[in-house]
């Protein structure tokens, strides 16, 4: 049985270690949150923030040595999700690619599922 | 395609209210500017496009811009009525100098202004102490509609489809787009007007067939005539004018007056007989006849004597429109015409294209609407993920595009009406022993001579291998995009060597000018922070509203009449906070709101979460595992 | 700068789907062009990616660029002969008699011009469209043959450059001077 998971793309993973590393006041245990949050105009909302302190129900990952924490409730609407990051001549950024969203507004940080 | 995300600090996550804008359509008119929308807003009927009141309760934008020396600039109709205290500090019918140098005769015959020389041969204005460009008056239009739309919507608009005359050269086209950007809109695409007007009239009425679209406005003229078969609006040829319009009328009428007083003309005599003119226009569309008045100057005008010295400028469209119906190929087979263009409300005009087509023509949209429309269609179209209409627009290169060959000839690459995006190239050799650059002057137009065709941009292509001549060969490319606007990439054959460029306007404006003039827009935007912060804090709680009112007509089962009693209280002071000219309060209120609906949002989140595991529990019998996680998943969140 | 060589082009038969040949139908032509432009259109791929984009601008550029070659006959069997390796005729390496025959067609023209009847002017015209039409036919003939003779070939050439003359020919009648 798997467990419910977020993907990771190395390429994610390593943009989420370098800009973890460039921040002034990173412990040993400084990572990347990543969840959802209610609100935005298609409902729900990604959530993407720098994470210091991870909080004791979080879901651990640890792609390509990068820290990568999701909240339980988070991780149900994200499960089978993957962050991919993208860097080309025109735009660079996180991308999430949810399987289960129906429907997205035209800023991508919010949908439905 | 879903955006792209930065990391943001600790609890800093931000739902802005970024993700509702707007995509609209605008009307950049001479006269008048419009701006529409097609809404997923229930408010405006969703799948219809309508053209949003923006001044003083009318969906008429008057394109005039009047500076001051204190403060900054008035936009429509508050702007025209100081035109004839401050004639040469307010700017009407700036579309007119869009794209024209100041040397061109046209802008010379335009003006009561005052001109100022630029580096680049571009059209100044000095109003007020300062000089600005056709660019910047035209940004001052955009940057009026999309605030005003914005407060009209309650979202932010972003992004853009702004029309032009089909007739718009390159230069034109580009200076327009600038404008956008200059009024911080994003421009989804430059659509031609009488393109925008077929949209619009070929969704509302199903038509399917050949037509015409007769687009006579304040400024321009525009003959298009185009094919309509099954959602696909395909333009076959277009023509027109485009320095011919409702101000050459009333140009021409106040000519008459002023002949007839014999009174010395200064700037501000020629503005009343002007707006003298104008009104009698008007008037005469329903009258035989008006009392005219100038500066204690009385005369009766005729619609008889009107229509006489109209005559000959509405004659100039008949040329064109034989010519585009020729280009098209579809002479005597017209299922329409469509009239579109304040000045077709003239009937002296509409009599007369009856006369040209031999079709009685159709006006059943607003005339001065339907462009607007249009364009909401298609920035629908463009932006939409799932567009209200299936429907594709194939339009067409208006003008000629060519090189500059010996001789001073023109060598055409792209003919006039050629359906766009397209490209040609066209290979050159060297004409002299060891030549090792070569210049490249691209022109638009129909004539054959350099000297009488419009000069688009110069660019030198050097590094050539020193041979023979007529060894060394260069291919020079055109690619027009969908805009209608023109690249060129000139590349030697043997190194591989090559240029390319974005035509910019050989009069156009210096990279630096831009700049500036950003940087400038930059500063008023500062001006005018508080207005801002006012707008946005509206549009705020107008979502958040719209939001809270959505929640509790489909999730008002999860709170009792004492839960919700408070958040309803809370949504009646946000309303009437909205009517603050501060947005403190505003702000204030929509935090109230916020912290006495946290509760609620809480469960109707569970209720999502609830939901969610149904729909695993269904995926369960395919894969038998998901909700095993999800149970687990959701005991841990119930022990929270 | 100096006038153009010839360059290879791609078939724009196979840009449209449609089989090699100068026979086509028009309306068939006109189908698919509707279905790819609206598959390949910037428009449907205005919130793709930039290279989806770029994709899309020159697929349409290449769509509308063999549209408008097949559309028109001349242009049409143009293409198949370059298709065959065979390049077009200029103008000046046209027989003698021909260039004669075009000189005196145009004196008469003018002079009919100069006398004002519009009868005269629409006569001229008629015995050109009538040339005209029995050059596309004859082009036809030959290119309806699956291998065509070399010599058959650089025959349809000439006939190819003698339909670019009769086009000009009847614009100068119709007074379809270039304007401004």
């Amino acid at each position: 049985m798997t467990e419910p998971t977020v993907h990771i793309t190395p390429k994610a993973a390593r943009k989420m270690k370098e800009l973890v590393a460039a921040r002034p006041h990173a412990n040993p245990e400084s990572g990347v949150r990543l969840g959802i949050k209610g609100g935005g105009c298609s409902g729900l909302s990604y959530v993407i923030e720098f994470c210091d302190r991870p909080r004791a129900k979080d879901k651990v990952l640890e792609p390509e040595g990068a820290r990568v924490y999701v909240d339980p409730k988070s991780l149900l609407y994200l499960n089978g999700t993957t962050l991919d990051y993208v860097d080309t001549f025109q735009q660079k950024g996180f991308q999430f690619q949810n399987p289960q969203q129906r429907s997205e507004c035209g800023c991508g940080q919010s949908f439905s599922i | 395609m879903a955006a792209l995300l930065e990391i943001a600090e600790p609890g800093q996550s931000q739902v802005k209210e970024a993700c509702v804008s707007a995509a609209v359509g605008i009307d950049l008119g001479t006269t008048n500017s419009l701006v529409a929308f097609v809404g997923p807003d229930p408010a405006s009927g969703a799948g219809k496009p309508l053209a949003l009141p923006v001044d003083e309760g009318s969906t008429l934008l008057p394109s005039v811009v009047s500076y001051r020396a204190d403060g900054p600039p008035i936009v429509g109709r508050e702007a025209r009525r100081r035109a004839a205290d401050a004639a040469r500090d307010t700017i009407a019918s700036v579309k007119r100098f869009m794209g024209r140098s100041s040397a061109d005769p046209e802008t010379k015959r335009l003006s009561p202004y005052r001109f100022a020389e630029g580096e680049s041969g571009t059209v100044r204005f000095e109003v007020a102490g300062r000089t600005v460009t056709p660019v910047e008056v035209s940004a001052e239009i955009l940057r009026t509609l999309k605030t005003r739309a914005e407060e009209r919507l309650g979202t932010p608009v972003r992004q853009a489809v702004i029309t032009v005359p089909a007739y718009f050269d390159d230069a034109q086209r580009q200076a327009t787009k600038e404008a956008g950007r200059l009024a911080g809109l994003e421009v989804l695409r430059l659509l031609n007007e009488p393109t925008a007007a077929a949209l619009a009239y070929g969704l509302d009425k199903r038509s399917e067939g050949t037509f015409a679209v007769y687009d006579l406005g304040g400024g321009t003229f525009d003959i298009s005539i185009l094919k309509l078969v099954e959602g696909l609006f395909e333009v076959k040829a277009v023509g027109g004018d485009s320095a011919l319009g409702g101000d050459d009328f009333d140009r021409a009428v106040a000519e008459v007056l002023l002949a007839e007083m014999g009174r010395e003309r200064d700037p501000r005599l020629v503005r009343q007989a002007i707006d003298a003119a104008r009104a009698a226009k008007e008037a005469l569309t329903a009258r035989d006849s008006v009392e005219v008045e100038i500066a204690g100057f009385h005369r009766t005008l005729t619609r008889a004597e009107l229509e006489a010295a109209m005559r000959p400028l509405i004659e100039r469209t008949g040329p064109a429109s034989r010519r585009a119906l020729k280009d098209a190929g579809v002479e005597g087979k017209l299922d329409g015409v469509i009239l579109v263009g304040g000045s077709t409300r003239v009937p002296a005009v509409r009599a007369y294209v009856r006369e040209l087509f031999g079709l009685p023509p159709l006006a059943d949209i607003d005339p001065d609407e339907v462009v607007a429309l249009g364009a909401a269609v298609q920035a629908d179209l463009l932006t939409a993920e799932k567009p209200q209409h299936d429907v594709l627009l194939l339009d067409v290169a208006p003008l000629s595009l060519g090189l500059e060959t010996m001789g001073g000839l023109v060598e055409k690459l792209i003919l006039r009406n050629t359906t766009i995006p397209t490209s040609a190239t066209q290979e050159f050799t060297t004409f002299a022993d060891g030549q090792t650059g070569m210049d490249i002057h691209v022109v638009q137009g129909e004539r054959e001579l350099v000297a009488d065709s419009r000069s688009l941009a110069r660019f030198r292509l050097s590094g050539i291998p020193a041979l023979p001549a007529g060894l060394a060969r260069v291919a020079v490319t055109f690619q027009v995009d969908a805009d209608g606007i023109l690249s060129v990439t000139a590349k030697e054959q043997l190194t591989g060597i090559s240029q390319s460029i974005t035509v910019k306007p050989s009069h156009g404006l210096t990279d630096e000018e831009i700049e500036r003039m950003l940087l400038a827009s930059l500063e008023h935007a500062e001006d005018d922070m508080a207005a801002r912060l006012l707008i946005d804090a509206r549009i705020e709680a107008q979502r958040i509203l719209r939001a809270a009112e959505h929640q509790l007509e489909s999730n008002g089962d999860l709170l009792d009449a004492e839960e919700r009693a408070p958040i309803e209280q809370a949504m009646q002071s946000l309303r009437a906070a909205m009517e603050s000219s501060d947005h403190r309060p505003i702000k204030d209120a929509i935090e109230r709101l916020d912290h006495d609906s946290a509760e609620f949002a809480k469960r109707v989140m569970d209720r999502g979460i609830e939901r969610a595991l149904k729909g695993h529990t269904a995926a369960e019998f395919e894969t038998g595992e998901m909700s095993e996680h999800a149970k687990k998943a959701y005991r841990a969140l119930k022990d929270e | 700068m100096q006038p153009p060589a010839a360059g290879n082009a791609p078939d724009k038969f196979a840009v449209l789907g449609l089989p090699r040949g100068f026979e086509l139908e028009a309306r068939q032509l006109d189908e698919r062009f509707r279905t790819l432009s609206r598959k390949l259109h910037p428009d449907r791929f205005a919130r793709a990616t930039a290279r989806e984009r770029r994709f899309s601008l020159e697929q349409t550029t290449l769509l509308n660029d063999a549209y408008r070659t097949l559309q028109d006959p001349a242009r049409r069997a143009e293409h198949l002969l370059e298709l065959r390796g065979v390049r077009p005729l200029s103008d000046t390496a046209m027989p003698e008699e021909f260039l004669e025959e075009a000189m005196a067609d145009r004196e008469k023209l003018l002079e009919a011009k100069m006398e004002g009847g519009k009868d005269g002017v629409e006569q001229l015209s008629a015995g050109i469209r009538k040339k005209r039409d029995a050059a596309l036919k004859e082009i036809a003939s030959v290119l309806r043959d699956a291998s065509p003779q070399p010599a058959a070939l650089s025959r349809v050439s000439e006939l190819l450059a003698r339909l670019r003359y009769y086009a000009r020919y009847l614009d100068e009648a119709m007074g379809r001077a270039p304007e401004l």
